[in-house]
């Protein structure tokens, strides 16, 4: 009769892994849009053939693990997702699709699959294809110039704000123009607005937590505000910095990946603080002008022990509050007797 | 007489699963640095054979000489003893690298010196002390044949991918991947060879298993 | 007080309409009317304390909650000179209400139990504690301010919360929690020298066409309750205890139901579970109440490194099934946290052995 033994509690959350990680996926969803209405149906052709690679790879694998596919596991869309999105939109199809490949099979199944990785499988791939062709990765055509879906381009490329910005100079861009996310950019994250309201759609889903985020945003901010890196006033260098970074789509969607961010609220907190302290650093010494990835990667190999010390700081919590309740008990009986 | 036919043929299949089975790279993990880093193209990988020959059969066979010294030598002289062999060793080495090919030298860097203290010989040396001389060497060639054959997989695969290219000779190859030269891709090139030379080795051993078997029913049926 | 910022989750109670309907009797014939031999009288004024504890003990009441011996627990109530007693209605956990239901409608036999429990321990002052996060209670049920005279205080906060009512009246002096239907066994004990031969069970679940409260005698058989109330389909599982907590029974037919199976759920999985690799989301750590780390301790266990999970706390778990709950992979934490306890005391037992 039965065809599994239950096990106790009873009754379960409706939430499911599939329903978090289509969260995830339905948040990158206005950022595609935004990515067409700017340059086309090559963005959305990008994000498909990075997405089935993802998928065909994630299947390979876990066929020679000698696992059965389960199709509601779409850990690998997203992550063929993500990567697109920090690309220039000209990227040749075979960078995304290796970029993909990498990060599904060497990040995320070499490591043990989902949730298992020691590194951010987005992070990783866009780390290797900025290592392997920069120069493809990081010149940009103008929006809405017409670019062909498949082929070569003919439309210029150049570089954008963020390369003046790496230089140390100011960006001639109109302000109007950085908001509204018409400069050259990477393809999806030129528009902040749009991420902002990403960011609030996932928190109040309840798909990320708020305390990696908020740490990571306020010390970036803080340190933009009192320490830009360009001759330019505090809030001016802050709308420069985060209007043409990627740190702002990493810090939402990158950052906050399950398998990797560590799980109690006060290692969230102290992740976040490192990422962006390293985040920082990478952007005054670093040698590429989009580094969010290298300092994401970075951090991941702290995630384990920062939640190893706060679990020593938990267990003396505990102690001392189980040490008090104790107390304060026996002091109200000795009160009252 | 026929014993001790049986025991030098012992001892040289022995030392032959050095080759594959019991590679010193993929296997036991010895000799990492050089085998990851210096190895990114196949010039680099004969030139990294080269000095590791040169290196570590000298320092093998010097060590089981080292065995027949007095017990009171204590081991951490034998070790440095060897250590000046291996470092004398590099001489020769960098002649021959130099007639080889003119800058291997120093497209390998700091790698070319670094092979010869590697961790094989800085193992296997005192083991060596207990066996005759002969012995040591032939585990010192097999030793060379199976970092050898490592490195030049590796390196092969690497150039290829990075560069395009075979031995300096450009093949076809539509898309390169440039990052395959750094270090990072080393570390995962010798894992997944490694990974493949497992599945192989695991392989021949269950079709030699089941010939076995195969030859123990005939046998039986007889 | 235990306030509304507790940790643990917010359940859908699920208790309609089986708390809103009259509690229920389903006898065997041979049990009813069991009584003990005594010469006290049959009157709870006359009584003293000790004599109530005596009765108690003759009639061999079990709290429901624990498993206690009622008598036990007021002589050790009594020992250490408790200043509250409190009877104990709350029924945290889905479709539960054996509590609950009873208390509602054996009004003046609760009242009185616990004034007797009261007069055994030393008089001091008494309460009933009932849950207050009923969420989808409000609209059908209400429920008073007070049982025959006795206030009720509402206990705050999220699932598990019986394990945190002692905090709420930690401000008075040491107090005592008493399972409602062992109160409700003592009036009878008292009144009409009844042994305890009856339990008050919830028969609920999805299969269930009439989900009721059941006063049924002890030992009857999960079949014959479902007869009683009627299948609505066939159901995938059966489950006796808490639907949190519970344990399936693997025999419906032969299992005997008693005082501590506070409820016999008949259910079906409403969706074809498969379950996911962890995902690493971390909301386990997030509602534990006990602020412990599930995801290590599972990820330990599922590695076999046993030696590790006593850093984590392990000892500490309660087993409310909070983790598994929330866990959007379907994992069985609380389960496995469970085995595995059981596996580090036959280590350890080995090790010592040697």
């Amino acid at each position: 009769m039965l065809q599994y033994e239950p096990k106790a509690p009873y009754v379960r959350n409706r939430d499911s892994a599939f329903t978090v990680m289509m969260d995830v996926v339905i948040a990158l969803l206005p950022l595609y849009f935004m990515a067409f209405y700017f340059y086309g149906l090559r963005a959305l052709m990008l994000g498909l053939a990075s997405v089935a690679a993802a998928v065909v790879s994630d299947f390979v694998c876990i066929l020679l693990e000698g696992k059965k596919p389960y199709f509601r596991d779409i850990s690998s869309v997203v992550t063929g997702m993500m990567l697109p999105l920090m690309m220039s939109a000209a990227t040749p199809y075979y960078v995304v699709v290796s970029a993909s490949v990498f990060a599904v099979v060497f990040v995320k199944h070499v490591f043990g699959g989902v949730g298992q990785s020691a590194f951010n499988p987005a992070a990783a791939g866009f780390a290797f294809a900025v290592a392997c062709w920069p120069v493809q990765v990081f010149s940009y055509p103008a929006p809405f110039s017409s670019l062909e879906p498949f082929g070569t381009i003919s439309a210029g490329l150049s570089s954008g704000p963020a390369w003046n910005l790496f230089q140390g100079g100011v960006p001639a861009n109109d302000i109007l123009d950085l908001l509204l996310g018409r400069f050259l950019g990477p393809m999806g994250l030129t528009n902040i607005l749009v991420l902002a309201t990403c960011l609030f759609y996932l928190l109040f889903r309840g798909a990320i937590s708020w305390q990696a985020p908020a740490a990571f945003f306020g010390i970036m901010v803080l340190a933009m505000l009192l320490f830009p890196r360009i001759p330019e006033s505090g809030p001016m260098s802050l709308v420069y910095e985060a209007t043409t970074g990627m740190w702002v789509f990493g810090g939402i969607f990158m950052l906050n990946e399950p398998g990797t961010l560590p799980k109690r609220s006060s290692s969230r907190l102290a992740y976040g603080a490192l990422a962006a302290v390293f985040t920082i650093l990478f952007q005054r010494f670093g040698r590429a002008e989009q580094t969010f990835a290298f300092a994401l990667l970075l951090t991941n190999v702290f995630s384990f022990t920062l939640d190893r010390y706060s679990e020593r700081l938990l267990r003396r919590l505990r102690r001392v509050y189980l040490a008090t309740r104790t107390k304060l008990s026996e002091k109200k009986s000795a009160q009252r007797a | 007489m026929q014993q001790e036919q049986n025991s030098v043929k012992k001892n040289l299949r022995k030392e032959l699963d050095l080759i594959f089975v019991k590679n010193p790279v993929w296997v036991t993990g010895l000799a990492l640095a050089p085998a990851v880093v210096g190895s990114f193209t196949v010039k680099n990988g004969v030139g990294l054979s080269l000095v590791f020959g040169m290196v570590t059969i000298p320092v093998l066979v010097v060590s089981s000489f080292l065995g027949m010294l007095p017990k009171k030598v204590p081991q951490y002289a034998r070790t440095a003893i060897c250590a000046v062999v291996a470092a004398l060793m590099l001489i020769p080495a960098r002649l021959l690298a130099g007639g080889i090919a003119p800058n291997l030298f120093d497209s390998l860097g700091m790698y070319f010196s670094v092979v010869a203290l590697n961790t094989v010989w800085i193992v296997r040396a005192p083991l060596c002390q207990e066996k005759k001389p002969q012995w040591a060497l032939w585990e010192g060639v097999c030793q060379t044949v199976g970092f050898s054959i490592c490195v030049l997989v590796v390196s092969a695969l690497r150039e290829w991918l990075a560069y395009g290219t075979f031995g300096g000779n450009s093949t076809v190859l539509s898309v390169k991947f440039p990052a395959v030269a750094y270090a990072f891709a080393g570390f995962i090139t010798v894992g997944v060879t490694a990974a493949v030379l497992r599945w192989c080795v695991d392989r021949s051993r269950d079709v030699v298993a089941s010939v076995r078997r195969q030859q123990k029913k005939w046998r039986t049926q007889r | 007080m235990s306030g509304n910022f507790t940790r643990g989750i917010i359940l859908e109670q699920r208790k309609e309409p089986a708390l809103r309907r009259k509690l229920r009797t389903f006898l065997n014939a041979n049990y009813a009317g069991m009584l003990f031999e005594s010469d006290l009288p049959y009157d709870g004024a006359a009584l003293s304390g000790k004599q109530i504890i005596e009765i108690a003990r003759l009639a061999r009441i079990v709290d429901e909650r624990d498993g206690l011996f009622l008598h036990e627990k007021l002589e050790k109530a009594r020992r250490m000179n408790v200043k509250v007693v409190v009877g104990d209605a709350i029924d945290d956990e889905p479709y539960v209400s054996s509590q609950l239901n009873p208390l509602l409608f054996l009004k003046k036999e609760a009242g009185g139990g616990l004034r007797l429990a009261a007069k055994a321990v030393g008089n001091p002052k008494i309460y009933f504690a009932i849950y207050k996060n009923l969420s989808d209670l409000d609209l059908k049920t209400k429920l008073p301010k007070d049982i025959d005279g006795v206030e009720i205080r509402r206990i705050h906060g999220r699932y598990p919360a019986e394990f945190r009512t002692m905090d709420d009246f930690d401000s008075h002096g040491p107090a005592v929690l008493i399972g409602v239907c062992s109160l409700i066994h003592l009036y009878r004990a008292v009144y009409e020298h009844r042994i305890q031969s009856t339990c008050f069970v919830t028969v609920a679940g999805i299969c269930v066409a009439n989900p009721t409260n059941l006063e049924v005698s002890i030992g009857m058989t999960p079949t014959q309750l479902f007869e009683r109330c009627g299948l609505a389909e066939e159901p995938g599982y059966v489950v006796i205890g808490g639907s949190m907590t519970g344990a399936i029974c693997e025999d419906p037919d032969s299992y005997l139901v008693g005082t501590m199976s506070r409820a016999v759920l008949a259910l079906r999985d409403e969706e074809k579970k498969r379950r996911y690799q962890c995902i690493g989301c971390g909301r386990c750590a997030e509602v534990c109440p006990e602020n412990l780390t599930p995801f290590y301790i599972n990820r330990y266990i599922e590695l076999g490194k046993y030696e590790t999970l006593s850093f984590y706390d392990i000892h500490r778990c309660i087993g409310c099934g909070t983790c598994s709950y929330i866990c959007p992979s379907k994992i069985d934490i609380a389960e496995n946290i469970k085995l595995a306890k059981i596996e580090m005391k036959r280590r350890r037992h080995e090790k010592e052995g040697d």
